[in-house]
């Protein structure tokens, strides 16, 4: 699962940095929306590492196991992932040149950013009470 | 750092990917899932707006599974 959430995180980090440079500018153009496009497949990719991580058994004790989903956790994912699925919807027209961008892509970046950070939070060590 | 320098650092992580073979089969499947649908998307194919949109819905589909996890 480590290994898993490097390359989502270290992938998807670098991806939304690119799109972001190239997103940027009012005009959204052919290379513009292939970065868009590799935006949208890789948030598509950690969605399905979210759906990995939500299927895991809960750390509630009552049974040992190697790979669990700590309660916490998994409600703040899921809701970053609630909040990014919907504004991706909400920056749809923008894309596709449907409406002018009032701030809908930084929007759907920042939201997909927090998905990959609430991921990375995943993988931290449960802190233990003093 | 280009889409082409991304994709080589994706490869590079891959090769780490014994350690996420004993965590089960489906995460292998996921990362041979990453390689292939983001290899896909660099190049000179052009993106058209029925491609975004696909891709929208695909999203909110997952989503809506997501979702339903309790």
């Amino acid at each position: 699962m480590r290994t898993l959430v490097h390359v989502l995180v270290a992938t998807s980090t670098l991806v939304l940095a690119t799109a972001c440079a190239l997103l940027a500018p009012a005009g959204l153009d052919g290379r513009a929306r292939q970065a868009a496009a590799l935006t949208l497949e890789t948030y598509a990719v950690l969605q399905q590492a979210v759906l990995v991580y939500g299927r895991l058994p809960s750390c509630d004790g009552s049974k040992p196991v190697h790979l669990c989903r700590e309660p916490q956790s998994w409600h703040r994912l899921r809701e970053a992932e609630r909040h990014a699925s919907h504004a991706i919807a909400a920056a749809a027209p923008v894309l596709n040149g449907d409406m002018m961008d009032t701030g809908e892509l930084v929007r759907a970046l920042d939201a997909i950013d927090a998905v990959a950070r609430a991921l990375a939070d995943t993988r931290r060590p449960r802190e233990v009470a003093p | 750092m280009n889409l082409d320098a991304t994709l080589q650092l994706l490869r590079a992580l891959l090769a780490d990917v014994p350690v996420a073979v004993r965590t089960g089969e489906e995460l292998v499947h996921l990362l041979a899932q990453a390689q292939a649908r983001l290899s896909c998307r660099v190049g000179d194919t052009p993106v058209t707006p029925g491609d975004i949109d696909a891709l929208i819905n695909e999203i909110r589909a997952t989503s809506a599974r997501i979702q339903d996890v309790g």
